[in-house]
């Protein structure tokens, strides 16, 4: 029996929302190209900023395995089994397999390891399969405590410039006088914000992996 | 700062001085930093993590726009790649039935042709209708050989003949 969830979007039943998942997912295993675009088209917004580019770190990327993702969903739509969650934790598992092989064949460290997508991977076919809206803002809150942890880490210094700089997007100059130093000088503690950073992460990355 | 010391970063992010005079080298990056954060065209993986950063923080919406022609990319690439599988199958099965129907056909000519109820064969029977008049008792022995070897080697010939089906 499917559990009614108060709040839909776009005032939607969440149950009604769920039986027309259903059968368009019935529609697309039987090979009907429309429905599958349609449910795509559903879940692929949350996909590409919840899961994608944020473990992929660029727009560029994070579009890239958006469309590998949906390729691979027309290709094996037919191994999909339906749960009462709906479509999504089958199509976000999708995604993060695409978002790993992406990783693994990169050779610059960003925000997250190949490791790390791992580790979901497997917890992803482990867990209980949530509906969207809670998987989307557990990776939402995933990504923003994997910033804040690693900023948290570094010289408040390097932290507050990091802030106001990267995740303000504030101007340079701007920031400087707030800090009180020339943008030059501000140009080398960015830079030694980024290097400390980039370190710091990579720190975090190999204690996950030893499972500290 | 002397360029050829060691990071001081490496140490420990949290205990470093992070106004401490900067060296040659750090200028260098640092400008290379800005530059790259100004012009993403601009490799620099300072810049690359920067934008991560960024974009785990506070990620963007997709276009719409966009993301229906990602849609639409994707579901023709999914729908390529299924109809490729389907050709492989396709050419898998005739292969494995054109081998099946070889073999059979073998099967058939070979044992079939060896049927022995279906095949009239010449069998072995008494030399005497090769001779219907009497012969002396002595002498032409050679030519009566002859004869019956000759009369042999050609039924040995038709059997042969009629087993490949070609009498």
């Amino acid at each position: 029996m499917l559990r009614r969830v108060s709040g839909t979007d776009r005032g939607e039943d969440a149950l009604e929302r769920l039986e027309r998942e259903r059968e368009l997912v019935v529609r697309a295993q039987a090979g009907d190209r429309t429905a599958v675009g349609e449910l795509l088209s559903r879940h692929g917004a949350a996909l590409y900023r919840n899961v994608l580019l944020p473990r992929l770190g660029s727009e560029a990327a994070a579009k890239d395995a958006l469309s590998e993702t949906y390729a691979r969903v027309v290709e094996k739509i037919d191994r999909f089994t339906w749960q009462n969650v709906g479509f999504y934790p089958w199509l976000r598992t999708v995604a993060l397999r695409v978002a790993l092989d992406a990783l693994r064949a990169r050779k610059r460290m960003v925000l997250w390891e190949a490791e790390d997508v791992e580790r979901e991977v497997d917890q992803s076919s482990t867990q209980t399969p949530v509906d969207q809206r809670l998987s989307d803002s557990r990776d939402r809150e995933a990504a923003r405590a994997k910033v804040e942890t690693a900023l948290g880490k570094i010289n408040p210094r390097y932290a507050r410039v990091i802030r106001m700089r990267v995740l303000e997007e504030r101007p340079r100059e701007e920031v400087a006088a707030e800090l009180e130093v020339t943008p030059a000088t501000f140009d080398v503690l960015l830079h030694r914000a980024i290097s400390a950073l980039k370190k710091t992460l990579e720190a975090m990355s190999e204690e996950a992996r030893d499972g500290r | 700062m002397d360029g050829k010391k060691k990071d001081p970063i490496a140490v420990d992010p949290r205990e470093i001085d992070p106004d401490a005079p900067p060296s040659e080298e750090e200028l260098a990056e640092s400008a290379r930093l800005r530059e790259a954060l100004d012009d993403p065209k601009k490799e620099s993986t300072g810049a690359e993590l920067a934008r991560a950063v960024a974009l785990a923080h506070a990620p963007r919406e997709i276009d719409d726009a966009e993301h229906r022609a990602i849609v639409a990319r994707g579901v023709a690439e999914g729908a390529r790649r299924v109809a490729k599988k389907k050709r492989g199958v396709v050419v898998r099965v005739t292969f494995g039935v054109s081998v099946a129907v070889a073999i059979a056909a073998g099967v058939m000519i070979v044992f079939g042709l060896r049927a022995p109820a279906q095949i009239e064969l010449a069998v072995t029977r008494s030399t005497q209708p090769l001779f219907p008049d009497k012969f002396p008792q002595t002498g032409g022995e050679s030519d009566r050989i002859d004869r019956i070897a000759m009369a042999r080697s050609s039924d040995l010939r038709e059997n042969r003949f009629a087993r490949w089906g070609v009498r």
